[in-house]
Formats: structure tokens, sequence, C-alpha cells
């Protein structure tokens, strides 16, 4: 009987008696579909955490962000196909942080300290050490980059995910991802040069 | 960068600088508070009671637990994939048409075979639906009852893994098309956990279960209920499409 099977035979959306059943069937009672969710959680929480705070993020408001994430993946869970729910994550994640960002922007009364501010190299191998400290420099540097050389970046040098399936991800060419990921390489570095030799401004595209 | 056969290598891998290094660091070091893990828990309606503080008392290594621990394990074999931590927490997930085999403890043979038969009942089940929803359960089902509450044991971890296998048990009842039975069980479960951590799962059974027997006004009562008094959360998201139907 259907109602007892885990999601991964969940019927598909094409077929409309598939439709009427799949309805009665998440509508109550899915153990199935309970131990899914927990695994997700269990398994990509801090990927999660992750993705949105690379994407901008801020440490006020990332708790909040990864609930509504998990939330909006709870309620379509059924459109996942199982083996799919890393990148179904990120995708609702990446959607979840533009979200927060425009939210920020439309803000006028935004915290000083939410401000990618240009963090000072003070040169002591502390700083270096110093977790806090190079979270906030990387936020600087990542809130500087362009949005699109921003996403590859992070999803390939953070997520480790494969050109191909960023390309997937976000629906481009693989060569668009590859020439992103160049440039984003380049801003990033330069970047990284310009606090490293005191000066702080912001890297033309 | 070295590009071979057009795969760069993360960068972290060959970073320029110290500092690079560093800040590529900071980028993976990002993790979800155990707080912020709770309340995701908790907002999608399941269990968390594994990620308490304090910790939890050893487990008694009486037969009841053992036979729950073995078929816990073995349950969790055969299903979905889960982690150790999940494992550890008693999440069960039902078994349709599956052969679970447990461990070889001396009482899990009897139990083991109520519980795959009440996931698999034999065809001559019709005469049993005819049972009435009262303390007068069929043998089978009071078995399973009686399984569910002799693992009752002190530690809370233990506890939660009893009301799993009670739930579970009235949850396959319900979808092998006896919700009488299913009601039975869920009295069975109300009497044996006071104070239930599975309220929530066990009353929207409830509801189910008494719409599938005939009892539909009650179970809209009772929808409307669970909907006011548990206005977030997945689970209510469910009993409104019930009550939109």
């Amino acid at each position: 009987m259907i109602l007892d099977f885990p999601s991964a035979i969940a019927p598909r959306h094409s077929h409309p008696a598939f439709g009427r059943v799949r309805e009665e069937w998440t509508a109550m009672n899915s153990p199935g579909r309970d131990a899914r969710l927990r695994a997700i959680v269990e398994e990509h929480l801090d990927m999660v955490a992750r993705v949105l705070r690379n994407a901008g993020v801020t440490e006020a408001q990332l708790d909040d962000e990864i609930q509504r994430t998990l939330i909006t993946v709870a309620r379509r869970l059924d459109d996942i196909r199982p083996g799919a729910e890393k990148s179904f994550l990120i995708q609702i994640a990446l959607r979840v942080a533009a979200h927060a960002r425009r939210t920020m922007a439309r803000r006028k009364e935004v915290d000083a300290e939410e401000l990618p501010e240009f963090v000072e190299l003070d040169r002591s191998p502390e700083q270096l050490t110093d977790q806090k400290q190079m979270r906030q420099m990387l936020d600087s540097v990542l809130g500087r980059m362009d949005d699109d050389l921003r996403l590859v970046f992070t999803l390939y040098e953070f997520e480790e995910m494969s050109m191909l399936d960023i390309a997937k991800l976000q629906s481009i060419p693989q060569g668009t991802v590859a020439s992103r990921l160049r440039r984003a390489r380049a801003q990033f570095r330069a970047m990284v040069a310009e606090v490293e030799h005191g000066r702080a401004s912001k890297v033309g595209a | 960068m070295t590009e071979s056969r057009g795969f760069p290598t993360r960068l972290l891998r060959q970073p320029s600088s110290i500092l690079e290094r560093a800040l590529l660091n900071a980028g993976t070091e990002v993790k979800a508070s155990d707080a912020t893990r709770v309340a995701v828990l908790e907002a999608l309606g399941l269990e968390h009671s594994h990620l308490a503080l304090v910790k939890p008392r050893p487990m008694p290594w009486r037969r009841g637990a053992f036979l729950l621990a073995a078929m816990v394990v073995s349950a969790a074999a055969v299903a979905v994939p889960l982690t150790r931590r999940n494992m550890a927490s008693g999440v069960v997930p039902p078994i349709a048409g599956k052969d679970v085999s447990a461990d070889g403890a001396p009482g899990a043979t009897r139990a083991h075979r109520a519980r795959t038969e009440a996931i698999n009942p034999p065809h001559a089940e019709s005469s049993e639906t005819k049972a009435t929803v009262t303390k007068d359960l069929p043998p089978r089902v009071a078995e399973e009852a009686s399984v569910a509450r002799n693992a009752v044991p002190a530690s809370g971890r233990n506890v939660l893994a009893a009301e799993l296998l009670a739930l579970d048990a009235a949850r396959a009842r319900l979808n092998s098309g006896d919700p009488r039975a299913a009601l039975g069980l869920l009295e069975s479960y109300q009497r044996d956990f006071p104070k239930p951590r599975l309220a929530l799962e066990a009353e929207v059974l409830r509801i189910d279960a008494l719409d599938r027997a005939g009892q539909s006004d009650l179970a809209r009562r009772r929808a409307e209920a669970f909907v006011q008094n548990h206005p977030k959360g997945v689970l209510t998201g469910r009993v409104r499409r019930y009550l939109e139907k």
C-alpha cells in the first residue's frame, strides 16, 4: 500500500490519479517523511548555515534564516527526488539568503557591525588565528564581490561543488561557470592583496 | 591556479598566502548551533530530546530494553538510511513488507513476529475489524500494546523509543485498513504514556483513524482544535489540508 512506502517512490506530479493519492498520502501520518526530514537536518544543517553565511546572511540573521530554509524544504519535501536533497537545500538556502539581503538593504536602520566593514590587517599572528576577525574580514571581501561571481566562488571553494553541478544548479553553461570562477578568484585575490597592503578599496570588475 | 582538464584545484589546496588560507578556512568553518538545531527540529515537529544537554542515564539492561534496542537497530538497517545520531534517538521508520531480523535476544522472536505480523497482516484479518474500540483488543494487537508497555524503562531515550514503537504499531494498523484497532492502540498509548512526547503525532494519527473509522464529525472537531492549539509546524499543515478536503 502506497501509504507505507518511504518517499523514494513518491508518485510524480504528471499522472492525475497519483496527484490525488499523493495528496492523501502526504496529508497525514508519513513516518517515512519524518525520518527523511530528520536525516536532512542531521546531515545538512551545518551546510545550510555555511551557504547562508557565505551568501551574505549576517550572524544576527543566521538562526532565523536557517529555520526559514528548513521549513521551506519541509513544505516541499515531496518535490525532492531522493538523493537530490543537498542541491535542493542549497538552492533554497541561496534564495533565502538573497531575500534576506534585500530585506537588509531595504531597512535603513542597519547596525554598524552588520555592514561588511573593511577589517584592517594589523599583521599580528593573533589576528590570523582569531576566527571572529577572519570571519569579519571574509565577510567584507565576499560582500564586495559581484553577486554572480561570489555565488560561483562560494559554491566551488566552500561547498566543493563541481563546475558541472554549479552549472546545473544555476541553469547556466559550464563555460560561464568557469569564466565566473576565474574572475571571482581574481577579485578575491586582488582584495586580499589590498588588505595585506593596508589599502581598503573596492576592486573593479 | 592549476587548470588540468578544466578542473581548477580548489583555492584552499594552494592558497597564495597565510592570510588567504585563514580567510578560506573561515569560510568553511561555519556551523549551526545546538540551539538552532533544536529550534529547527521543533519547528518541523520532530523529536529532539536526544539533543538535551543533560546526559541521559545509562540504559538498564533489562530484557525489554535490550529487545527494544535490537528491534530499533534492525529496523533502521533496512529502511531509510539514518545517521548514528538518529539511531540513538530511536527513530523507527515503518517497514512495509520487509523481513526484519532482530538480534538473537531470548524474547525477541515472539515480539518480532508480532511486529512483522502487525505490518503484514494475513488475509484472515477481516473478522478482527469487527472488534470494538475498547479494552477488548484482538490478541495480536493486545500483544503489540504490551510489548510497548513492557519496554518502558527509566531513561528518557528509551521512553521515546517505546513511544515510537507504540505509535508505529498504531500507524501500521491504520495503513493496513484497520482504523478501529489503531484507535484501540492509541488508547493504550495514552494510558501507558501519561506524559507523551509524541502527543502531536498521536493526535494526528487519531484524527486520521477517526475519520477512517467513520467518525468524521469527531475527527473534524479534533482537527480544528489541533490547528487552533498548534498554529505552527509541519504537522499543522497536514491537519489543515485534511480540514480543507
